[in-house]
């Protein structure tokens, strides 16, 4: 196979990696202020989708616009589901709730899920796609698709955002002080309820965008969240936990990894891939490459 | 009770007999998810998997090998308890939320397993077997009380047994039962050992009875996640209480989901969320009921 296919191959890996990146550094942010890993995050993703689908399809809005929209939209709705669900939870003390948040968190997703479903179900649509098209860039040889690389770069700057908030902004310090040392934050007076809620929210809108990236790419249906958790929990682990770096760059391995996969065994064993990199990583080095606390 | 169970068939319609017999294959599904789940504290959402597995391995054996009936159902047991043990390694590196969706991967696993490996497993399609149901029903009926008779047991004298106490050492402070002598890989990598067994034994017996095996049927998302609320339900880590809750929530199942189609999942989610927030010690704990019934917890 000549390098210059690769590059197509490439491209596709490192958009999805850079998508899954997104999705893995929104989850890793809530878990490391809540110590609450959200079962729903991939639901969230799936929503962000279809209403990116709604937007397109009815209000004819391209996707990129409808960002605009979603990020408050689901800062919103994050923020509300910490309020409402996971605060109660966090009366029980960290122990306790973590493991009632797994199942507080995975009745979410079923109930998200099952609406989406419903609703998909009434309107007669199973799979949502958005065909979002802009005229192909010629390099060289090479037809690249506009959109995608438009998404890697819009990926890209919000990553940059995304750290440039967390290392700049007040608010950023706060939530590394409480994902580091929780007694000490909680001791220099970082409100955590809010910091929390905040994140929560954050995290939920990083899914979202990434929800909105990946309805631009494949179809996708009700059900991928909890898929999408898993790989975002794959990436998490392979990057190490709390790192937001080896967020980034587990996300992009992954999604090589799993467009190389489509290339050489087909696309069935997609997921197959990570669950195999997964119980390596596992296996080997559960640290991960660049596991510690950011 | 047991000797009611065991003249039933004689009397009710082939319907009700597959409602009974459904109940007793989630309530085994669900007390021996209660040994990881309940009993060692590891939500294992991957519990699905072991039941999929013995259900497989199952119908691979009796279509494509022609072996016997028992064998198989036995095999079933075995590969569920194999892949167990071997997935203990990778999993048990994990704890709490990490551990349980970890977990989850191997309903992904085997769910693109099954898709995949046609040749084997029928794809999306699944396998039927060569056994009328007629014939089946009843065998497999009277292999359900004895299984489920079994597991309870089983899970009884684990809950009276240093076993069980280790279990729940782990479960309460993993460090502080390490300290007290307790070597927290064996016991985990064993007790889920011990709850594939069941859930692979009655996987296989399910299918049995059933006739029909696709990704659809045993690796859906109700039936792997069903133990998960149904122990939820009646009582995590108690004895008594995923029999309640299996026993309870199959025949709401089978009432209300006859019924629409729609919102299974929905059902489920909302009772996640409602009895992870109120009632997270399940039915058996709650002291209310308790009172109204008097009824000692076990």
């Amino acid at each position: 196979m000549l390098p210059i296919y690769h590059i197509d191959i490439m491209i596709n890996g490192i958009l999805m990696g850079a998508i899954y990146a997104l999705i893995a550094v929104g989850l890793n942010l809530i878990y490391g202020v809540s110590r609450i890993l959200n079962l729903a995050h991939g639901d969230l993703l799936m929503l962000g989708g279809v209403v990116t689908y709604l937007a397109y399809n009815f209000l004819g809005q391209t996707p990129l616009i409808a960002l605009i929209v979603i990020i408050p939209l689901f800062l919103l709705i994050g923020g509300l589901i910490n309020i409402s669900v996971i605060k109660p939870l966090m009366k029980f003390g960290p122990e306790r709730s973590a493991a009632t948040s797994v199942i507080v968190t995975l009745g979410l997703s079923f109930i998200i899920v099952d609406l989406v479903l419903f609703g998909s179900a009434q309107a007669g649509i199973s799979t949502f796609g958005v065909s979002y098209m802009l005229p192909s860039l010629r390099i060289l040889d090479i037809y690249l698709s506009t959109v995608r690389l438009l998404s890697l770069l819009s990926i890209l700057l919000i990553t940059i955002i995304l750290r440039l908030f967390i290392t700049r902004t007040f608010l950023g310090k706060k939530i590394r002080a409480l994902s580091q040392n929780r007694e000490a934050a909680l001791a220099l007076g970082v409100d955590e309820s809010r910091v929390s809620a905040i994140t929560f929210g954050l995290g939920s809108a990083l899914a979202a965008i990434a929800g909105v990236f990946i309805i631009m790419i494949t179809a996708t249906q009700a059900t991928i969240g909890m898929t999408l958790t898993f790989k975002a929990l794959i990436i998490i682990i392979l990057g190490g936990m709390g790192s937001f770096f080896g967020a980034v760059i587990g996300g992009l391995l992954l999604g090589l990894a799993e467009s190389y996969t489509m290339l050489y065994l087909g696309g069935e064993w997609i997921p197959v891939i990570g669950v195999i990199i997964l119980f390596i990583v596992l296996m080997i080095r559960p640290r991960g490459l660049f596991g510690r606390e950011s | 009770m047991i000797v009611l169970l065991c003249i039933v068939p004689l009397f009710v319609t082939s319907y009700i007999l597959r409602v009974i017999f459904i109940t007793l294959v989630f309530i085994t599904f669900t007390v021996s998810y209660n040994i990881v789940g309940g009993y060692l504290g590891y939500v294992n959402l991957g519990h699905g998997a072991f039941f999929a597995l013995g259900a497989y391995t199952f119908v691979i054996l009796v279509t494509k090998l022609r072996m016997p009936i028992p064998p198989s159902i036995l095999m079933g047991a075995v590969v569920a308890t194999a892949f167990a043990g071997l997935v203990s390694y990778p999993l048990f590196r994990l704890r709490g939320a990490y551990f349980s969706i970890a977990s989850w991967g191997l309903i992904i696993l085997l769910n693109q397993l099954a898709v995949n490996l046609d040749w084997l497993t029928g794809g999306v399609w699944g396998v039927q077997l060569p056994i009328p149901s007629a014939e089946a029903s009843v065998p497999a009926y009277y292999g359900a009380i004895s299984i489920m008779l079994l597991a309870i047991a089983v899970s009884y004298s684990i809950y009276k047994a240093k076993f069980g106490l280790a279990l729940f050492g782990i479960r309460e402070d993993e460090r502080v039962a390490a300290n007290f002598g307790v070597n927290p890989f064996k016991y985990k990598c064993l007790s889920m050992m011990v709850s594939a067994f069941f859930a692979g034994l009655i996987g296989a017996v399910y299918i049995f009875n059933i006739g029909v095996i696709s990704p659809s049927t045993v690796l859906s998302i109700d039936v792997s996640l069903a133990p998960v609320v149904m122990v939820l339900v009646g009582g995590v880590g108690t004895l008594s209480g995923p029999v309640l809750g299996a026993a309870i929530l199959t025949i709401v199942q089978e009432i209300l989901w006859t019924k629409t189609e729609y919102f299974h999942m929905l059902t489920y989610g909302v009772i996640l969320v409602l009895v992870g927030l109120f009632m997270p010690g399940g039915l058996v704990r709650s002291r209310k009921l308790r009172r109204i019934l008097r009824w000692k917890e076990v």
